[in-house]
């Protein structure tokens, strides 16, 4: 009998694995492909003096490390970064929140008005760039001519401090939208007897707002920032489209400098080791970020 | 019924693994079958063809080359093989080669710049000395692409470029040849102002043009453009005083002052649009590669439009055009000989010669071959007379790769007026130096 029970035991395990193996196996090994070798092989080459093509590999240590330290327009694109996730992560999620928040109030042509707003989030960033690029360059300056309005007739691409805004301002708007949806779920998953019972004690709209909505929004806070800031660290494709890093470098993100250095410079190694700060970099913001907001996150 | 469907959802997994994997070789196939002459093909004509032929897949930027003719002319001319052209744009083409690489699929003919460029791939190219084609040329031109004492590269072609005038507006003003020097140049815009005609237009958001392009007299015009260069990483030369480059910069501050107020943001396409509508008398920079889109799209601008010098000196015998050249290399493939064959006829046969000039109208290096303004256009027979009167140089190639955008920015922060002349190539000379 106790043999018996081991066997039985023994499929049960093989047939659990076996189970793990035909549902997980196939992501796994995607993910492993995809995901986790050009994340070790960029891992290996940041400490090498590759340069992308050569067969020639030299094992260089922690050199691609020290020059970046060195590396003005890689901090500088650091911080041009870490300020563009900073105004973008304010702006979608308040613009994102309020628009949700409205958008859950019995309104006629809801659906369609949530559809408007998600709508820029299907174009991809690089047809975004360039439609917007065409924007700031032709529309907007021949509106300026007929209007006089002094925002139109700002070279928006032209210099550093419009250029940041103008990026920011197209991420804001294609972005803006998906937020909202994610805002528009968390404000429908609040147990109505929660709200029903503060309008009962008396609270008026802003403070069941405050006391109630937003603390039992919390979980959709973690998610939306955590969100906003990976996606605002990589920026690229919007990046390219709309500044090409330009004027003179000064809207270069640091994924461009990246990109820059690996490709067009023929310095993988390097460039390798520069993702690999910013890797860790963004790591340290979102663990910090997750557990900031987590802990404010309420059971109900 | 659990394990049915646990069996049903992987097979669906793994089937879709595969077909995103069978889609892409199909795309290959695809893309294939369209680079062949008869597109209506079967698969199973199109396996017996590929069997039978041998294959040489050639990798260009040159996206708007007809290169369909050229492939047709090809394989009438050489039955057993089938050219598989893969065109790209030039903004991507380096990395999706290095893409290629990457996948073990390296194409056998590519084309290439000299210079660093040449340099980084040298290792996967096949020299080709004793290639007829070599022989066809003018040694300087090919000189260019020579590494280690062999040639890894034969030159496609030249770009030659300058200050496009269009000679309507200049005619208007009683200028019946282009300026020579930068006080002419100056005047030429004080006369097109008095007179109320448009000046110009300058392409100022690509700094890449000044350095690759407009930098070539700051460089060529010294016998040793390399050891000029490492003088500068040395430290024994200061740019701030030195002559050329100040007057790069004086050719700069003209075109700023006379030409549109968003030079920083005006891209080279922009420029090309407002050149084939003819709005603007002169275009800051731009040269004999606009020939094919000058004839689709404006073609009586070939009467009227003239490529003059980079007015940088007021002495007119100092200013020259440039002269870009564009080569082709052999990739070390398996297909070695047959790429090399390719080169061959298309660079050094009366055959190949014909197609490059008379469809992809492109100015050719081979001795003896005519160049008119039917086949090459008015730029490029004009870029070619400068090249005969000594009045063209060829673009320096030797920039460290990992300091040209920073140059580039150096340049722009000079246009934009946020750096000062002397900051600016202070800015440069500094760069140059972090190289040593």
């Amino acid at each position: 009998m106790p043999q018996s029970r081991t066997a039985q035991r023994k499929r049960k395990m093989l047939a659990f694995i076996g189970n793990e193996a035909l549902f997980l196996g196939v992501i796994l090994l995607c993910f492993i492909v995809i995901k986790i070798i050009p994340f070790l092989s960029s891992l290996i080459y940041s400490f090498t003096d590759w340069n992308g093509v050569s067969g020639e590999v030299t094992f260089t240590g922690l050199e691609n490390f020290k020059s970046m330290f060195k590396d003005k327009q890689f901090w500088y694109s650091m911080w041009f970064t870490a300020k563009y996730s900073l105004a973008t992560l304010i702006l979608t999620n308040l613009l994102g929140f309020f628009a949700g928040y409205f958008l859950t109030k019995p309104l006629r042509a809801r659906n369609l008005i949530r559809a408007g707003f998600y709508l820029p989030n299907v174009l991809g960033g690089l047809v975004l760039g360039f439609i917007w690029r065409f924007i700031f360059l032709k529309i907007i300056p021949a509106l300026g001519k007929v209007t006089g309005f002094p925002l139109f007739n700002l070279v928006w691409l032209g210099t550093p401090e419009t250029a940041f805004w103008a990026l920011v301002i197209v991420h804001v708007w294609s972005s803006m939208g998906f937020y909202m949806l994610l805002y528009v779920a968390g404000f429908m998953s609040i147990p109505g007897d929660c709200l029903e019972s503060a309008r009962i004690d008396g609270a008026s709209a802003w403070k069941s707002l405050i006391k109630v909505t937003i603390p039992l929004m919390m979980p959709t806070f973690t998610r939306c920032l955590f969100l906003s800031i990976t996606t605002s660290f990589r920026i690229y494709n919007l990046n390219l489209a709309l500044t090409e890093g330009g004027p003179f470098l000064s809207s270069e993100a640091v994924t461009m400098n990246i990109y820059r250095t690996a490709f067009t410079e023929n310095r993988m190694g390097y460039g390798s080791a520069k993702s690999l700060v910013l890797t860790l970099i963004v790591i340290v913001i979102t663990l910090i970020q997750v557990w900031a907001t987590s802990r404010k996150e309420v059971e109900f | 019924m659990k394990r049915v469907l646990a069996l049903l959802l992987s097979a669906l997994m793994l089937a879709g693994c595969f077909a995103c994997t069978s889609g892409s070789n199909e795309a290959v196939a695809q893309t294939e079958a369209e680079s062949t002459e008869d597109a209506t093909v079967t698969a199973e004509a199109q396996t017996t063809s590929a069997g039978e032929k041998r294959i040489v897949n050639v990798f260009t930027k040159k996206r708007e080359w007809d290169w369909k003719t050229i492939e047709a002319r090809y394989e009438a001319y050489n039955p057993e093989v089938d050219l598989v052209v893969d065109a790209t744009d030039s903004t991507t083409y380096y990395d999706l080669l290095k893409g290629y690489l990457a996948s073990g699929d390296l194409p056998d003919v590519i084309q290439i710049t000299s210079g660093s460029t040449m340099d980084v791939w040298k290792e996967y190219l096949v020299p080709l000395d004793g290639l007829e084609a070599l022989n066809t040329m003018p040694a300087d031109s090919t000189a260019e692409f020579m590494a280690d004492g062999k040639y890894y590269g034969v030159p496609l072609f030249a770009e030659l470029h300058g200050v496009i005038y269009n000679m309507d507006y200049l005619n208007k003003v009683g200028w019946t040849t282009t300026p020579t020097t930068l006080d002419e140049f100056i005047q030429l815009n004080e006369d097109l102002i008095a007179a109320g005609l448009p000046t110009g237009i300058c392409p100022w958001s690509s700094a890449g043009s000044i350095l690759g392009h407009m930098t070539a007299s700051v460089f060529s015009s010294h016998d040793d453009p390399y050891a000029y260069m490492n003088e500068i990483i040395e430290g024994n030369v200061d740019l701030t005083t030195d002559e050329q480059w100040n007057a790069l910069y004086d050719y700069l501050d003209a075109t700023l002052k006379y030409g549109n107020a968003d030079a920083l943001v005006t891209d080279s396409t922009t420029e090309r649009n407002a050149l084939y509508t003819e709005e603007y008398a002169w275009y800051a920079h731009d040269g004999s590669w606009l020939t094919p889109q000058i004839k689709a799209n404006n073609p009586e601008l070939e009467d009227h439009i003239a490529l003059g010098v980079y007015p940088f000196f007021n002495d007119a015998s100092k200013n020259k055009i440039g002269n870009s050249l564009q080569g082709m290399s052999v990739m070390n493939t398996a297909h070695t000989e047959d790429a090399k064959n390719f080169v061959n006829w298309l660079l050094g046969t009366d055959d190949g010669c014909d197609v490059l000039a008379n469809v992809c109208n492109v100015v050719l290096l081979k001795d003896g071959f005519e160049l008119t303004v039917e086949n090459v256009g008015a730029l490029g027979v004009q870029g070619m007379n400068y090249v005969a009167n000594g009045q063209a140089y060829n673009n320096f190639r030797g920039f460290p790769t990992e300091i040209q955008s920073a140059l580039m920015a150096a340049i722009q922060k000079y246009l934009a007026g946020t750096s000062t002349r002397v900051e600016s190539l202070a800015e440069i000379q500094a760069l140059f130096e972090s190289c040593k």
